[in-house]
């Protein structure tokens, strides 16, 4: 058991800093296009397809289990707290359980979604230049997995009665 | 069962599942799937699947949402507020309820850099609250005032409401942005007629203030407000220059906040991750939703759900006025219990086609909604700008009091609501000259 908390600990770390890496270089990125056609009347070409099918992709899907760890998921919480105490496990069981569902489906939808773009060699020509996209997809399909396999795990250590803690806690944080 | 019927029974069984706290995203996107292949096939369902989420994803529009949180957060881990409202301190001390009236400036100034309101609230109690508790003002009024000025933070630009809403709706984000700035300029002229009208009436809610700085003091103070004046300069001169888009803006605002903070010798690697996670862990938790909300849109399209709603609404509300009425009452309730960017996604694919047949203007109707979602959170139970406050006091003011001083705040929301509705031209008058 121990062992896969460490992994999926790892994993979702290691998305975190893709995620927090593509919110960067997605600033970065923009300052210089749009410095460079202000100033120089030079924009870094493709700057558009870049930021939209690369940073966005990755980071949207990358994040997902990121959201999941940190807890900060929206949800309403007004009902589900006028009923018993005894029964909101079962209410955090079915939500970890949909989850497992969704993006399990979104992942393997994903997967093949990718490798037929990967075989076309799906690219989008912005001005003068053509960019390969069919990296990008894959997002899709590795974020959902992790997330579905994030959710798994919170629905393991629910039936198992073991705290859910496979992100550091940052008592100083707030969420949208 | 008729297609309607399936469409409706899906909206049945995803509030049924909210309801049971299945987080709002996880909730969209397994009803509309499984709604899709309940009503038309396994393989259209699957085909959804593979382009929708992708698509909704990789949207430049979509990529000033990161953007303008990261600005938010950045902002407010590194203090840059903090000379904003020392420099509305000492102009406005001689005021009754000045420190207040302080709040609300700083606040207004907050929100042209920060596209939420819990982060203008969060930014803010943090610097006004504890100075006002020392200057022995009301702690409702305290504690209340900074609540309610935060929901400002979503109505000036930048705002993350208006950028998921004009992506949905596909109205230009500068309108909705320039429609925001009256809307936010009214609102925090009413909360600040609030204050000065409650001191008046009791003034021991707030003690005259005895300092009174001379001019010399006022004018150093503006001088500590040029790092957050700088970064709103650069973004609405650059924006509303032509020098970048809306798009663009957030980028460089969060550019231009680090830069700033840097030679404040303010940012420290901490609070730079800080930002820079929190802005992640927010993204996804929204992009989910509205991926969500795409596919929901489909299933309601298909099902014909969506038209039946749309249509039977129309037919019962004869008026529009009644109709709109219902559209406010119906968020003003929704308000009260969901967290507005979520409640805002939830409904868009059902309440979008009714303003499009009742013919009103989706820049207006943008407005108005951000205005209803803000008044969402300050209202009990669930008030996401009342808790973050809370936060900030700890155990020094309940949960229920900073509620009570929400409530004359919530007074003047509602007739600065009904200000917007009545006079639509209030909202367009800004975008209509930017578009001649």
């Amino acid at each position: 058991m121990k062992w896969i908390e460490w992994i999926l600990t790892k994993l979702v770390a290691f998305a975190g800093l893709v995620g927090l890496a593509c919110v960067v270089l997605m600033m970065v990125h923009i300052v210089c296009d749009v410095l460079g056609r202000y100033l120089f009347n030079m924009p870094v070409e493709g700057t558009i397809t870049i930021v939209s099918n690369y940073y966005m992709v990755i980071l949207a899907f990358g994040s997902l289990a990121v959201s999941e760890a940190r807890d900060a998921n929206i949800s309403v919480e007004i009902v589900s707290d006028l009923l018993p105490r005894n029964v909101q496990p079962s209410l955090t069981g079915l939500a970890s359980l949909i989850a497992v569902g969704a993006f399990s489906l979104l992942a393997v939808r994903g997967w093949i979604e990718a490798s037929d773009k990967f075989s076309s060699g799906a690219a989008l020509q912005q001005g003068i230049v053509t960019i390969p996209i069919w990296p990008s997809y894959f997002a899709v399909p590795l974020g959902c997995g992790l997330m579905a396999l994030a959710s798994a795990w919170k629905l393991v250590c629910l039936i198992a009665g073991r705290p859910f803690a496979i992100s550091k806690p940052d008592p100083e944080a707030f969420n949208e | 069962m008729s297609d309607v019927e399936i469409g409706l029974a899906g909206l049945g069984i995803l509030f049924f599942l909210i309801a049971l706290r299945v987080p709002i995203g996880f909730a969209l996107i397994s009803v509309s799937f499984a709604g899709l292949w309940y009503l038309m096939s396994w393989r259209v369902a699957w085909g959804a699947l593979a382009v929708m989420p992708y698509q909704f994803a990789a949207n430049w529009v979509l990529s000033s949402v990161p953007m303008f949180l990261m600005l938010g957060f950045i902002c407010y881990h590194t203090n840059l507020t903090k000379g904003m409202f020392h420099a509305a301190k000492v102009w406005t001390a001689a005021l009754p309820g000045g420190l207040a009236i302080a709040a609300i400036f700083g606040s207004a100034g907050f929100a042209a850099v920060s596209g939420s309101s819990i982060a203008c609230s969060a930014a803010m109690g943090r610097i006004a609250v504890p100075e006002m508790m020392k200057q022995k003002y009301d702690a409702e009024l305290a504690t209340g005032t900074v609540a309610v000025a935060g929901t400002i933070g979503a109505l000036i630009p930048p705002s993350i409401i208006m950028i998921l809403y004009g992506v949905i709706s596909q109205q230009p984000i500068s309108d909705l942005f320039l429609g925001g700035i009256s809307a936010g300029i009214i609102s925090g002229i009413g909360y600040i007629l609030v204050v000065l009208i409650r001191v008046k009436i009791n003034p021991s809610l707030a003690p005259a203030y005895t300092g009174g700085e001379p001019m010399s003091e006022k004018l150093r103070a503006l001088r500590g407000t040029w790092p957050i004046l700088l970064v709103m300069l650069g973004i609405f001169g650059g924006l509303f220059g032509g020098v970048f888009t809306p798009t663009e803006a957030g980028a460089i605002g969060a550019f231009l906040a680090l830069l700033v903070a840097a030679t404040q010798r303010q940012l420290t690697w901490e609070r730079f991750r800080k930002a820079g996670e929190e802005t992640v862990t927010a993204t996804a938790a929204l992009i989910v939703i509205a991926i969500g909300a795409t596919l929901l849109t489909r299933f309601l399209t298909l099902s014909g759900a969506g038209d039946y709603i749309s249509e039977s609404v129309l037919s019962i509300g004869a008026s529009p006025t009644m109709l709109l009425l219902g559209i406010v009452l119906i968020y003003l309730m929704m308000g009260m219990f969901l967290e507005p960017l979520g409640a805002m996604l939830l409904t868009l694919p059902i309440v979008l086609p009714i303003v499009g047949d009742a013919g009103w203007s989706l820049v207006w109707f943008g407005v108005v909604l951000t205005k209803l979602l803000e008044i969402g959170m300050i209202t009990p139970p669930i008030g996401m700008n009342v808790f973050v406050i809370k936060g900030v006091v700890g155990n020094l003011v309940t949960t229920t009091q900073i509620f009570r001083g929400v409530f004359w705040f919530l007074v003047m929301d509602l007739l600065v609501l009904a200000l917007l509705v009545v006079f639509p031209d209030v909202i367009l008058f800004l975008p209509e000259i930017a578009g001649n």
